[in-house]
């Protein structure tokens, strides 16, 4: 049986990827390091991720390859050079990621991407909730959520300030609103959404790194607990109860919806743990406001899926979906603003 | 113009019942797009029933929110952001809320009913 066209024409595109792959890493670990076990990650819609084992020697790693793979206007994204940069920070500093390896030039011919270390754990939130073998990284979670996070925002925000004029980390709630206008599709409950935000918010917090991207689903966790924090594409400059809201927002709940951490623990045991692990004083107020914020965010990222499949090329059943799951979003935006949710 | 059986709702059903019964055996992103396109064609049976009359309730609520003028139904949402955005309804956003949770409610009842009844259940 032969393989229909387009996947034959994938799968020597990838041989091709795979061969560049080996010498970008020969020139940077020496020529007698070989490439094995390789296998690609389909999921992901704007990435490449291939795992594989780099052998050199004795000695056997087992890495990951991550190339983007597509560029979108309005991206709320940030380049791969500023991810690898976020990773090295977070990596120097204690907070638990894959460690970075190398960046890609521009000779490799791979494109923009980078390449670090594989950690080993599980990522899908029904199986982190429910998995008898999840039970006491479950007990720990919002405990350790919490003194990762203290860590990563006590870092000197100098270190990261190729990020001060990101969209995100000027104004995040215009950031938003320019990325919802590029999209044109009219929602009235963003609309609302935009209105009460602007409205009501929070007092200005002494800003400082944030991940932008801290929820269930976005952590590697094995038995013993979290062993990495990924997808830093949205770390910006800000107030970091935004890294606490965006953590409880209803969505990251994944139906525990009495558990607001993530499904793991509540909000109050959240708080306590970021105050003793010596976090600054939690403003509730302000992370109400950023899990109404989650809610319009979540909506804004499904539209942006949307807009993908329709005007950007990038087609799948999943990404039509989206469009179609944005309304859930604006159920909890409206629900919690009118407190019939919480 | 009547078409010979099956109609609309049927064809689309037809199509769903095959896509449940090979998804078991696919495996992985194929499995994965297979389960999203039954959502897809789950959501297009329910807009069938629930949104064929050509002026839904959700479209005299649009309407009526703008002050009843004859509005194209394509262009409902359209103006009545616009209109949110240059704050006409800013001296009464508590009423606008409750019409607009009305408004989602009724595009959630055709995308996931059950999202609604999980959401009450807690």
């Amino acid at each position: 049986m032969s393989l229909p066209k387009s996947e034959l024409e994938r799968s020597s595109d990838l041989d091709e990827i795979v061969r560049r792959l080996e010498i970008a890493v020969q020139k940077r670990m020496g020529a007698n390091a070989t490439l094995a076990d390789i296998s690609v990650a389909t999921l992901g819609g704007s990435s490449r991720t291939i795992l594989f084992d780099l052998i050199d020697g004795s000695s056997r790693r087992r890495l990951v390859s991550r190339q983007e793979t597509y560029l979108m206007d309005a991206s709320p994204f940030l380049p791969p050079e500023m991810q690898f940069k976020l990773l090295q920070l977070a990596y120097k500093h204690g907070v638990p990621v894959p460690e970075p390896i190398f960046e890609f030039a521009d000779d490799d011919g791979l494109g923009r991407g980078h390449v670090m270390a594989h950690v080993a754990g599980e990522t899908l939130p029904k199986r982190l909730l429910n998995d008898s073998q999840y039970t006491h990284a479950r007990e720990i979670f919002v405990v350790q959520a919490a003194e990762i996070l203290v860590r990563l925002h006590a870092i000197d925000k100098q270190e990261a300030n190729f990020l001060d004029n990101t969209l995100d980390s000027v104004d995040p709630l215009q950031a938003q609103i320019a990325r919802y206008d590029y999209y044109g599709e009219p929602h009235p409950a963003l609309e609302f959404g935009f209105r009460w935000l602007d409205k009501h918010r929070p007092a200005k917090a002494v800003a400082c790194l944030v991940h932008g991207d801290f929820r269930n689903g976005n952590m590697l966790v094995n038995e013993h607990g979290i062993q990495a924090v990924l997808d830093w594409e949205c770390a910006h400059i800000g107030d970091p109860m935004a890294d606490l809201g965006w953590l409880c927002t209803r969505s990251w709940r994944f139906g525990n919806d009495e558990l607001h951490a993530g499904g793991f623990g509540t909000r109050e045991a959240l708080f306590d743990a970021y105050e003793a692990a010596g976090g600054r004083s939690v403003d509730r107020e302000a992370v109400h406001w950023w899990e109404i914020f989650g809610s319009m965010r979540w909506a804004m990222l499904n539209i942006m899926q949307i807009h993908g499949h329709l005007h950007g090329g990038r087609r799948s059943p999943a990404f039509a979906a989206c469009g179609r799951n944005t309304s859930l979003m604006e159920y909890d935006l409206l629900m919690t603003i009118a407190g019939r949710l919480d | 113009m009547p078409h010979d059986q099956p109609d609309l709702a049927e064809l689309v059903r037809t199509a769903n019942e095959f896509l449940a019964n090979v998804t078991p055996r696919l495996e992985g992103q194929d499995r994965y797009f297979a389960m999203c396109t039954s959502f897809l064609l789950d959501i297009v049976q329910r807009e069938l029933v629930e949104w064929a009359p050509l002026e839904t309730d959700d479209d005299q609520r649009l309407q009526a929110l703008l002050g009843g003028n004859k509005t194209d139904v394509q262009n409902l949402t359209k103006e009545l952001s616009a209109a949110i955005r240059a704050g006409e309804f800013d001296d009464r956003l508590d009423w606008l809320l409750e019409e607009l949770i009305g408004h989602v409610t009724s595009k959630v009842k055709v995308s996931k009913p059950s999202y609604i009844d999980e959401a009450t259940e807690n």
